[in-house]
């Protein structure tokens, strides 16, 4: 009997939209073989997540949205409604069977919700879910089904219990964010890189919620270049302050691992070290505000064979009180996936780091981001 | 842009015979704090703000008593010859009376009665939608020539790669007039390729601080 539960079925590779496109699924499977041969993961921790049904996805989903993404994915959505519903861009184009594929996904994560909620266990984690840009009635930034706001709406409907949301993505979590922009029952967290350039371009200091879920939002935008040093400051501080004031009965973290200096969309440029220490620091307010109680999901991370399955691993780690390896990357892993992929797989724990640029304006930087942390901590205060 | 897409309708209104007091109280519990006043028929008589109202106040540090300057009517105080817009007015015009007037609030007059008001707040949320914040982008930034054809040549790239443009900011590079800023919204979570096209023809485009992503 163990008491952490590991959501995975080879299907969750499906949510895929083309061969070319930068989110692939793949790293899922190289996390899952990675845990399972260095024997940390067993066939006994794994749950295999349910198909949402279409009354859950409408806890957040407008029923002429999902209709449209049922007809999409047989091919019966005329083209020209595709740009209502999100589906016109590059980001989220249609692909066969995108309805099931997605509410696989948001499945898997409400596996892990009732998994936890039910008492059968203190954690659990779906690294495939963590789809935050999905939006009511329409697909956004990969994500076409929110599973996160799935999954809120769902503990506080089934379980009415508080919810904190915590979101460590380098993207804000536009989606999420705006489902309960006016719900005073959900705290939502978003430590992300700033808008100025990066998609979504929302997640301002000042997006604070709005009527009576006024205070219920707390972004954190970090500025370009933030480093390791600057973001877990600012990360540890402000996500403990959120959390001691909210007391919250659960917490649901997204663990997207593209704030990563290697990852080809963001320009946070933390190391792993910074990736592995997260969801610890989410785990111990988990244990010392929840009973321990946690879900973890995934999110971005778009650098699938040097990133994502080191840092991904981290977070089954911490569900289970382990710790960074001592010995090194297990050979059985390097040989199985190493004709695959385009650049030499990891051999230790440890970045290389002899690509990583030093940062001119590190000063500067730190110092605006800790002004960043300063007015959030007022509001706590 | 038309001020009738931007207008606040019906809007709060007081006749000009009620109380000093009685304004407070209905800007407290409506949450504004521009208030135009009318007569009967609802003609506009003249506007006052929370800052009119508390200027009529004592100060809270003199001994003299509030309530007899609650009790005063509202047209004691109130400021005439307001400046008023029409809801075919351009927003575009109304922006330079708030610019040079100094002014808080434009009521919106049809048919010689109040139907509206644009306040400085509806001014700035209808310029942070035109600039897009509102739909989930990406920005890229590029400095360029100000030259015939510079934005044709760059939104083919765009096309090109079915990137949908959100919405495009130009605006002149002050240091060097011969140049300009050009911001552009994308509907997309993935500029890379963008970034490279646009560097391979030469484009300068402006990274956060300077750097280079490789």
């Amino acid at each position: 009997m163990t008491n952490v539960k590991y959501i995975y079925s080879e299907d969750l590779l499906r949510y895929r939209f083309s061969d070319s496109h930068p989110f692939n699924q793949m790293r899922l499977k190289l996390t899952t073989d990675l845990l399972m041969d260095l024997g940390v993961l067993t066939t006994q921790h794994i749950l295999k997540p349910r198909v949402a049904t279409d009354e859950e996805l409408m806890l957040v989903h407008e029923p002429n949205y999902i209709e449209a993404i049922k007809k999409a994915g047989q091919g019966t959505l005329p083209e020209s409604e595709y740009e209502k519903y999100g589906l016109a861009s590059e980001d989220t184009p249609q692909f066969v069977n995108m309805h099931e594929n997605s509410a696989l996904v948001v499945g898997g994560t409400l596996t892990a919700v009732d998994a936890v909620m039910s008492g059968e266990v203190t954690c659990a984690c779906h690294l495939g879910g963590g789809l935050h840009h999905g939006f009511k009635g329409k697909a956004s930034g990969f994500c076409i089904y929110n599973d996160s706001a799935v999954a809120i709406q769902y503990i506080q409907s089934k379980y009415k219990q508080r919810v904190l949301y915590i979101d460590t993505d380098a993207h804000h979590g536009d989606g999420v964010q705006w489902s309960f922009y006016t719900n005073e029952d959900v705290m939502n967290y978003s430590i992300h890189e700033t808008g100025r350039y990066l998609f979504p371009g929302t997640g301002a200091l000042t997006e604070r919620g709005d009527g009576k879920g006024f205070g219920t939002t707390v972004n954190v935008p970090l500025d370009a270049y933030t480093e390791d040093e600057s973001y877990l400051d600012v990360f540890q501080e402000t996500v403990e302050a959120v959390c001691e004031s909210y007391k919250p009965d659960v917490i649901l973290s997204v663990n997207g691992v593209d704030i990563h200096y290697l990852d080809p969309l963001t320009h946070l440029s933390c190391t792993l070290d910074t990736l592995y220490k997260i969801p610890y620091i989410v785990k111990d307010l988990a244990d010392k505000y929840c009973d321990g109680k946690v879900i973890m999901i995934g999110g971005g991370g778009y650098n699938i064979w040097r990133v994502v399955p080191r840092a991904w691993s981290h977070v089954w780690f911490a569900l289970n009180d382990l710790q960074t390896p001592h010995s090194p990357i297990p050979k059985s892993w390097i040989e199985k996936y190493q004709s695959q992929a385009p650049v030499p797989l990891p051999e230790t724990w440890t970045d290389e780091l002899d690509d990583y640029m030093e940062i001119p304006r590190q000063k500067e930087i730190s110092e605006k981001n800790n002004n960043t942390k300063h007015r959030i901590l007022e509001w706590f205060k | 842009m038309l001020v009738e897409k931007i207008m606040t309708s019906p809007c709060t209104t007081i006749r000009g015979d009620k109380s000093i007091e009685d304004a407070l109280v209905l800007m407290t519990q409506k949450e504004i704090r521009h208030l135009p006043i009318v007569d009967e028929h609802d003609q506009l008589l003249g506007i006052i703000s929370d800052r009119d109202i508390k200027m009529a106040l004592p100060s809270i540090l003199s001994d003299d008593d509030p309530n007899q300057s609650l009790s005063l009517s509202i047209s004691k105080i109130m400021r005439r010859n307001v400046i008023r817009c029409h809801p075919l007015d351009f927003v575009e015009d109304i922006a330079i009376d708030f610019y040079e007037m100094s002014i808080g609030s434009i009521p919106v007059i049809r048919d010689n009665k109040v139907i509206g008001i644009v306040t400085q707040k509806d001014m700035l949320n209808t310029f942070l939608e035109l600039t897009g914040v509102t739909m989930p982008g990406s920005i890229i930034e590029v400095h360029i020539d100000d030259k015939v054809g510079a934005l044709h040549d760059i939104t083919g790239i765009f096309k090109e790669q079915n990137i949908d443009i959100l919405n495009v900011l130009a605006y002149t590079d002050q240091e060097n007039i011969n140049k300009r800023y050009l911001m552009l919204r994308i509907k997309s979570m993935n500029p890379e390729k963008i970034y490279q096209l646009l560097e391979e023809k030469e484009y300068h485009v402006i990274h956060p601080f300077g750097m280079k992503h490789d």
